[in-house]
This record gives structure tokens, sequence and C-alpha cells, in this order.
């Protein structure tokens, strides 16, 4: 018991960044498609975002179309919420790219949040405010913290068997 | 013969790592090549948690707390579906790895197998709950 905790613990502190090995040159090529994955999935995203947002509202009454809206912010903040909770685990070593795509994503959900909101204000006047949950510096702010890096690195088996050897 | 989910086990993989439902898998020993398959696709959301996507044939490289090469394994981010390339157990913790991004799991997640459809909240969760202590992967003292 006593060498399996030293193990866990040894494992712990030594951990390592990535090293290059003979797969280094599969995985770029791996990373690159993924890479192009996301920037070219922004289209997709853009028309899911813009749906939670939008709303056909020309002929409704005023109190119809508050409660219409007030439900649809309601399902965008849970899944929004959701969504920025579930990805807080996640994090992109490259920082040109995690820039790339929070930027992305920001370039497609503030407009939309923006012009929600305008049309909330135009029916609820100054009592927007008790509705809205997330100002539009909240959305941005909660962006920039996705994927954010931190400390996991991988033990290389070579590594690991080092260890073995000495416990 | 033992099941995939032992033939992870034996790699120190815990067996919930792999939906319910592997109909059969073939490994290379001296390779670490293996394969596995479902009955089809298998989709779930894993509740206060991530979205999974397992293809009908799930191949990779496995060794001793790392699976390589992973093909057949999909992770929602954000609004992205990306493949899991890499998963390497560090400790109590899975590290996962779709190439451009990683991320950090206990090994408490993936003690019971999820079900095709609804993840880990079936009617049936609390009965195979109870089997939880006798589910945990063993790590060989040295």
């Amino acid at each position: 018991m006593n060498n399996r905790r030293f193990i866990e613990q040894e494992e712990k502190l030594n951990r390592l960044g990535p090293i290059f090995g003979n797969d280094w040159h599969k995985k770029k090529k791996k990373t690159q498609q993924n890479s192009n994955k996301i920037l070219n999935s922004i289209r997709e995203a853009h028309e899911k975002i813009v749906d939670f947002l939008m709303l056909d509202i020309n002929d409704s009454e005023l109190n119809v179309a508050a409660e219409l809206m007030n439900d649809r912010l309601h399902w965008f903040n849970e899944h929004f919420d959701e969504t920025c909770n579930i990805q807080l685990a996640w994090s992109v070593c490259d920082e040109e790219l995690r820039e790339q795509i929070v930027k992305s994503i920001e370039n497609v959900l503030l407009p939309a949040y923006g012009n929600f909101f305008e049309k909330f204000q135009e029916f609820l006047g100054k009592h927007v405010y008790e509705y809205i949950k997330y100002g539009m510096f909240e959305i941005q702010d909660r962006l920039n913290n996705l994927f954010l890096v931190r400390k996991q690195m991988s033990l290389m088996p070579e590594e690991k068997e080092s260890l073995h050897k000495l416990a | 013969t033992p099941t995939a989910y032992e033939m992870l086990e034996s790699f120190h993989f815990p067996a919930g790592i792999l939906p319910k439902g592997v109909t059969g898998y073939e490994l290379d020993p001296s390779s670490g090549k293996f394969s596995a398959d479902l009955n089809g696709s298998c989709s779930f959301s894993l509740e206060g948690s991530y979205q999974l996507s397992y293809q009908k044939t799930i191949t990779g490289y496995v060794s001793e707390g790392r699976l390589t090469e992973l093909r057949g394994i999909s992770v929602k981010i954000l609004f992205f579906w990306l493949n899991i390339l890499d998963v390497v157990r560090v400790g109590e913790d899975l590290d996962f790895s779709v190439g451009v991004a990683s991320a950090s799991f206990p090994l408490d997640n993936f003690f019971v197998s999820p079900q095709c459809g609804c993840g880990l909240d079936c009617d049936d969760f609390r009965i195979r709950k109870l089997d939880l202590g006798n589910r945990k992967p063993s790590l060989s003292s040295v």
C-alpha cells in the first residue's frame, strides 16, 4: 500500500510535458484536422446560437410577446450556464488558437444577444433589467474564461517504467 | 475469454470508459492494437457533464494506462463534436485529449458503464450504483 501511494505521488509530482515521439507527426496532422473542424463549424454554430435568440413576434400582443421572450431568455441562460460549466474542464494549449476560437464564438453570440436585448427592452422598458441575467460584458467575460490552460500533462510510458524501477 | 471491459481493466482503465453493449473485441497483444464493436452508434449525455458519442467500431492502441490513436469516440465542446485521440491515466484521473484541447476527469466518473441514450440517468441506476465498491479497478502493489 505504501508503494502504491508513493508511485501515485511521484506520478503527480513528476508530471511531464508531452515529449515528441514517433507518432508526433500523426498527432500533428490530427491536431490540424481538429483545428479546421472547430473553425469550419463556426457557421453551424452560428445557426444554432442565433436560433436561441430569434423570435417572430410581428403580430403578437404585448404581454404575449414579452412572455415568449422571457421563456426564450430563460432557456438561453440555462443552456449558456450549462455550456460554460462543461467547457471549463477543457483547455487549449495553443493560445493563438484559443483566442481565435473564443473570438469566433463572440462574433456570433454577442450580436445575437445584443439584438435580443434591444427587442426585449422595447417591450419592457426599464423593467428589462429585472429579467436579464447577463449583461453583454458578463457574457464576454465568461467566454474569455473558456479553454484556459491548466496544469495537465501526460506521463509517458518510459517515465512510468522508470518510476516502477525506483520503487 | 475476458470481456472488452475486463481487457481495459487489465491495463488499469475503468470499465465505464466504454458504454454498455460491447458485442466483441479484438486485441493484438504484441502491438496493443485493439478493436471493439457495439451494436450500433451510441450517444448519451452524462448529467451535469459532457456529451459523448461512440461509433459502431472503436479502434486504437492500448498499453498500461494509455489509449492512443483512438477512432470512434467523440466529445462535444461548446457546439462542436471532436474526436478523442488519446486517453491517459494519471493517478486517479483520466486525461482526455482531442489534439487541440485536453481535459482531466476523476476516475470516479467512469466506474459505471453508461447506457446508450440515457447515460447514467437510467431507471436501474440505483441498483447498479450499489455495485460500485466491487467494480473499482485495483492497482498492483510493487
